[in-house]
């Protein structure tokens, strides 16, 4: 008993301590804060007297609030980002991540950042617009004086942005992956890999469609029925976890036929037309007949509709599935260097009538928005680290790392990795020098995690594409015994020389199209379908017979109409419309 | 004495026997499935990362390490964050259940003015919710974001604790309090000679329940604090544990560029279950330190005398 | 008292009655800052609310929130069904919720201390592990190849195919009901083994003098020490009927077993929140308004049953 009492006592007068710290703590901190805001409101007094930012190299430290919903890190900024950005702006970045009901927290007290990236250009961005949160960047002098390259290179994407949401005269900011052309494409990720040593030995049998995959991949799962530590192994696995308003690696099917996903209907790339999902004759149906058929063949792994993404990834690292839809999601996890070493190895290849969506690039940007708080204190010094992130240095130098450190220019003014940039992509715990502000690689990377040109596009200074990929250096590199293989087999070197040459691909043209925002009873009908979509496609997939098939689908049909499938729909026909448009307008300017 | 000389004469029948068997059976079969979960995680944190990733180790641990551990312990921020942990937990807990203690003796006195009434006033706010917006506004207008009081006084009065604290004084016969009342006691000495020595082992089952709840509770610092000097322990995990869960809704949001980088942030399994460990294993040290004052059993007579 | 006693005394002493009010007051301040101020919060659910813009600019729409839960056919049916299954889950819970009571006398009849200790720490473990955890250590369990639980099945001749149990649909209350006991029971029992530390010993010792066995001993002292516990535990678990979480059934919904798994909190979720949208505030907010004038009517229901049955009120 006296233990206990003694142990409250002690905590009693510990928390009465700690108490009074804290209090203490935390005044002095908001002396601090207003201490800081002072001389900050004062340095803007001196700087907007002084309108030469760069030449003023004493500035106050400025701590700006990043709120970025593309974030998953809390926090202040470190490592040779950090770096980089105190040196070049004194400034010190704080990282807000967002979560489920963390934008209607910070909307509902007024202030979003100082810093605010917007993970799509939806409802929350045009309610932030509408609540007067964001800063106009046409107002002033701000982006004459402090975003100079932004206003040279990137005045079409922020024009768009100011018709889309600010009546034309006002710009909240602009997208990510801007072009400067909407000529190229993007490099391809929609495309289908399979284990390329097991289509060899079976004797690299022609794919002419769809459904004749499936016998292909029958074959090498006969011939190698079981995985790398001996489970058995599948052609396909799938997971439900990523599954947006449909069924995502259903509608991807649609992607491999140059349907690129639209809400509930599959967009044609080509024609500009649009098709709702639930259709007889759809590519999402022809999808789910797909894996249900091979389900019924029994080289669909069962796991699938119980399993997390994080499952498939353990599966693809043991080689228990031959089949990838993504270009990251197999190989990223199975082509370890022991594994090519091998000659063992996940590699494109399509069937014949494939046309693999591929995004063009796009002038006037994605839907991650950069954007700028109307309260911030000095948006002037926020606007030039937008704009440092928007020239070529800041493009190599956030993606790439510190010039000198982890890539530099040759002689002939091209890009390449050092030995520590290598080491950095194969471990990225790899460890940064102190003069680039120390830590670990990932850990210094930019946490903010956006970007402002696309990496396709092309660096003015070497003439090469931003993304290290496509590097003269890089494409040098020895590359493995198994991707040789693959090379030879269909005499290219790179995936998207394989679509292009071999005509597998189709572009999806980037346009200033943007989808409206939904109305609340919309919106309450668009979940309810998409669930009733979704379960339904699971359902279809383990169906155990054609009969069975049918008789689900049905139901689901059933179930979709009732919840207000039919409005949906034609909502997203409206919407399909003014894409086509949008899609035109760029080709009429392309021309 | 006396009484450990009667136990022991009396002779096990033949029920008892079988029923201790039984008894001992049953515990020992349910504690296994209950940390077969854990020692599984447990197994795939101490092996070959190697394996892990392939999701072979299953049974035994293989390629013994600590690397993961020692990664861990490394993760920026993780000091002060466990400070903040244990400090929100201990302050936390002392005033809840000396609050609980105390609000749920008062309102065992019938004399109170309207007790009924303040008592259902308290208890019917476990079944409110207003929402998380108007939470958080509420919490602005006090001032508690980015401030360490945020993770103490909210938690002060806790309805669940005071019911029970009640409920376990009612079932206490009243001729103590009552006798002590005769001597010309004060409420408050009442309270801390007579009531509070009685009631401990309710108390340090609050205590426990209060502790946990400080100790795993992120959401709070997610949607309250912006500064990491107040950033917990649970939080600062939370957001490897996350990760998953953040790519999905990255991924469901429907544009498909930008997934590559996204897919390859990812840290490794073992790394997230190493953190699930982690934070379980400071619970597990203290727990026992507290069962003492409920396994034990008080003899009401001890404390008369 | 002590004003009673003495009632000469030199300075005005206030009356006891609003003395002990006076010393709740600050409690009761705390509880209507943190648990009353918010409910402001209510009349979003009357308005197209969304956080940010002013609720002058926002439409008001009256019960149209209220009222979106049933203004479909297909709505209704959904309804209905995510009730059911919320009853049916509940109510599975409060028919388990003895088993705390005969854990923890149970474990109190262990004679070994030290064993006893290890398995009341160690039982608990599973009420620390998040339910999304729990899930992937179901998946390590009943995974249809690398799963233990299918792999002993084989080995031992049972099936030849893998099975996938976790996209059975069968039987899934009883399965979430076992999930839901194998997570809290050990936790739960806390509680009891704290009541019956506080049974008086005295009362052990006059029954074994009156020759009472063991069982007799359990059936005549412990188990009515814990029946206070207990009740106003039922009552509180009758009262809430309506909230039985999401975590868990989220974790081990899928396409297939849905229709059962599916309860009213995890609807609510999809419908307000799952696309990550602001709009499903107000409707969120009118769901939870319903949900606590449920909550409280079934409190008081709930008191009244034990006033009428057992002659005494709880709350």
């Amino acid at each position: 008993m006296k233990n206990f009492w003694a142990a409250i006592t002690a905590a009693l007068i510990a928390m009465a301590m700690l108490a009074g710290c804290g209090g203490t703590a935390s005044q002095s901190v908001s002396t601090a804060q207003s201490d800081q805001s002072e001389q900050s409101s004062q340095a803007t007094a001196l700087q907007s007297a002084d309108p030469e930012p760069a030449g003023d190299t004493a500035r106050e430290e400025y701590r700006i609030d990043v709120y970025s919903q593309l974030a998953n890190y809390a926090g202040e900024q470190v490592g040779w980002f950090a770096k980089m950005v105190k040196d070049k702006f004194n400034l010190v970045l704080n990282i807000i991540p967002t979560g489920d009901g963390v934008f209607a927290t910070r909307m509902s007290s007024g202030k979003l950042g100082d810093l605010i990236l917007f993970g799509n250009n939806g409802q929350e961005f045009t309610d932030a617009i509408e609540a007067g949160m964001l800063l106009d960047w046409y107002e002033g002098d701000l982006l004459e004086s402090y975003g100079k390259d932004i206003k040279e290179d990137l005045s079409v994407a922020l024009q768009f942005n100011a018709d889309t949401f600010g009546g034309g005269t006002k710009c909240y900011g602009f997208g990510h992956n801007v072009a400067t052309s909407s000529q190229y494409s993007e490099s391809a990720f929609y495309h289908p890999d399979i284990r390329f040593d097991i289509y060899q030995e079976i004797g690299s049998p022609e794919i002419a469609d769809l459904m004749g995959y499936l016998d292909v991949l029958k074959q090498m799962v006969d011939a190698r029925p079981t995985s790398d530590s001996g489970l058995p192994a599948y052609a396909i696995s799938l997971f439900p976890d990523w599954d947006g308003d449909t069924v995502m690696s259903v509608k991807c099917m649609g992607a491999f036929y140059g349907y690129d996903e639209f809400g509930f209907t599959l967009y044609d790339v080509v024609e500009n037309t649009a098709k709702p999902v639930l259709d007889e004759d759809s590519y999402y149906m022809a999808g789910l007949k797909f894996f249900n058929k091979a389900f019924q063949m029994g080289i669909l792994d069962p796991d699938s509709a119980t399993q997390t993404f994080q499952d498939v990834c353990t599966k693809y690292a043991d080689g228990r599935v031959y089949y990838s839809i993504f270009s990251w999601l197999g190989p990223s996890n199975y082509n370890t260097p022991d594994s090519l070493a091998a000659g063992k190895g996940m590699f494109a290849v399509a069937a014949k009538d494939q046309k693999n969506v591929v995004y063009g690039t796009n002038i006037y940007g994605g839907n991650r928005i950069w954007s700028i708080g109307s309260r911030a204190e000095q948006p002037e010094r926020i606007m030039e680290l937008i704009n440092w992130l928007c020239t070529p240095d800041g493009v190599m130098q956030s993606t790439h790392g510190p010039q000198g450190i982890t890539w530099d220019y040759d002689a002939n003014g091209k890009a390449y990795l050092t030995e520590l940039g290598i080491a950095t992509i194969g471990d990225p715990n790899t460890a940064m020098p102190e003069e680039a502000g120390g830590g670990l690689w990932q850990d210094g990377q930019a946490k903010m995690n956006n970007s402002t040109f696309t990496t396709d596009e092309i660096n003015p200074v070497s003439g090469e594409k931003y993304n290290r990929d496509f590097w003269e250096s890089e494409l040098k590199r020895e590359p493995s015994a198994a991707k040789v293989k693959w090379q030879e087999a269909f005499s290219v070197l790179s995936e998207d020389e394989y679509l292009e040459n071999l005509n597998l691909k189709v572009v999806a043209i980037g346009s200033d199209f943007v989808k409206d925002t939904r109305s609340a009873d919309l919106e309450s009908k668009y979940i309810q379908v998409s669930t009733a979509i979704k379960d339904g496609s699971w359902r279809a997939i383990y169906a155990s017979s054609d009969e069975d098939f049918g008789k689900i689908v049905a139901d689901m049909i059933e179930q979709a109409k009732g919840f207000g499938y039919d409005e949906c729909v034609a909502w997203d026909m409206e919407q399909a419309q003014e894409r086509a448009e949008a899609v035109a307008r760029t080709l009429a300017m392309n021309e | 004495m006396i009484k450990n000389k009667m136990k022991n004469k009396i002779k096990l029948t033949a029920g008892d026997i079988i029923f201790n068997i039984l008894n001992y059976l049953f515990f020992s079969i349910f504690t296994l499935i209950c940390i077969l979960p854990f020692y599984y995680l447990f197994i795939n944190t101490i092996s070959d990362n190697e394996l892990a990733k392939r999701g072979l180790i299953t049974l035994w641990p293989s390629g013994l390490h600590i690397n993961n551990y020692i990664q861990v312990f490394k993760l920026r921020g993780l000091g002060q964050a466990a400070l903040i942990s244990i400090g929100r937990t201990v302050i936390g807990t002392a005033l809840t259940v000396f609050a609980s203690a105390f609000v749920g003796y008062l309102v065992t006195k019938q004399e109170m003015w309207g007790r009924k009434f303040w008592y259902r006033y308290i208890i019917i706010t476990m079944y409110f919710s207003a929402g998380l917006v108007p939470w958080y506004m509420n919490m602005v207008a006090l001032h508690l974001t980015n401030n360490f009081l945020a993770y103490i006084i909210p938690g002060i009065v806790a309805p669940f604790n005071i019911i029970l604290v009640k409920t376990y004084i009612e079932s206490i016969p009243p001729s103590l309090e009552e006798s002590a009342a005769m001597d010309g006691a004060g409420i408050i000495r009442i309270f801390v000679n007579i009531i509070w020595p009685l009631i401990t082992p309710i108390l340090a089952t609050i205590a426990i329940f209060c502790a946990v709840g400080a100790w795993n509770s992120f959401t709070d610092t997610l949607f309250l604090m912006t500064d990491e000097k107040f950033f917990t322990l649970q939080y600062v995990l939370y957001r490897y544990l996350n990760e998953a869960n953040y790519l999905a809704s990255i991924m469901r949001s429907g544009t498909n560029t930008g997934m590559v980088s996204a897919a390859q942030q990812l840290s490794a399994r073992t790394i997230q279950m190493t953190i699930s460990m982690v934070v379980v294993i400071p619970i597990l040290l203290v727990y026992p330190f507290l069962q003492k004052y409920f396994v034990k059993g008080i003899m009401i007579g001890a404390v008369k005398g | 008292m002590s004003g009673r006693v003495t009632p000469k005394g030199k300075r005005f002493t206030i009356p006891v009655k609003y003395r002990l009010l006076l010393m709740l007051l600050p409690f009761v301040i705390l509880i209507t800052l943190f648990a009353y101020l918010p409910l402001a919060g209510w009349r979003f659910a009357f308005f197209n609310y969304r956080p940010g813009i002013p609720l002058k600019w926002s439409d008001f729409v009256g019960f149209d929130w209220f009222m979106t839960i049933v203004n479909t056919p297909a709505r209704q049916a959904e309804i209905v069904r995510v009730v059911k299954n919320t009853l049916a889950m509940s109510g599975l819970g409060i028919l388990t919720s003895w088993c705390p009571i005969a854990f923890a006398v149970l474990l109190s009849e262990i004679k070994n201390m030290r064993f006893r200790k290890v398995v009341q720490t160690l039982t608990t473990i599973p009420n620390f592990i998040s339910w999304v955890l729990v899930y992937s250590f179901a998946f390590v369990l009943f995974s249809v190849d690398a799963g233990l639980v299918n792999r002993l099945l084989m080995d031992m001749g049972f099936i030849t195919r893998g099975i996938n149990f976790l996209l059975e649909s069968d039987h899934i209350w009883l399965k979430m009901t076992a999930w839901g006991m194998w997570k809290g029971l050990g936790w739960g029992a806390i509680m009891y083994l704290a009541a019956i530390a506080g049974i008086d010993q005295e009362l052990y010792e006059a029954a074994r003098v009156d020759g009472a066995g063991r069982f007799r001993q359990m059936w005549n002292i412990t188990i009515p020490g814990l029946l206070p516990t207990y009740f106003v535990l039922l009552m509180l678990s009758i009262a809430n009927l309506i909230n039985n979480g999401m975590d868990q059934y989220l974790v081990f919904r899928n396409a297939m077993n849905k229709d059962t798994i599916e309860v009213l909190d995890l609807y609510v979720y999809t419908l307000g929140f799952g696309s990550g949208t602001t709009t499903g505030i107000p409707f969120a907010t009118a769901v939870s308004m319903l949900k606590s004038i449920v909550s409280i009517t079934l409190l008081f229901a709930a008191n009244s049953l034990s006033k009428l049955l057992r002659g005494e009120s709880i709350i």
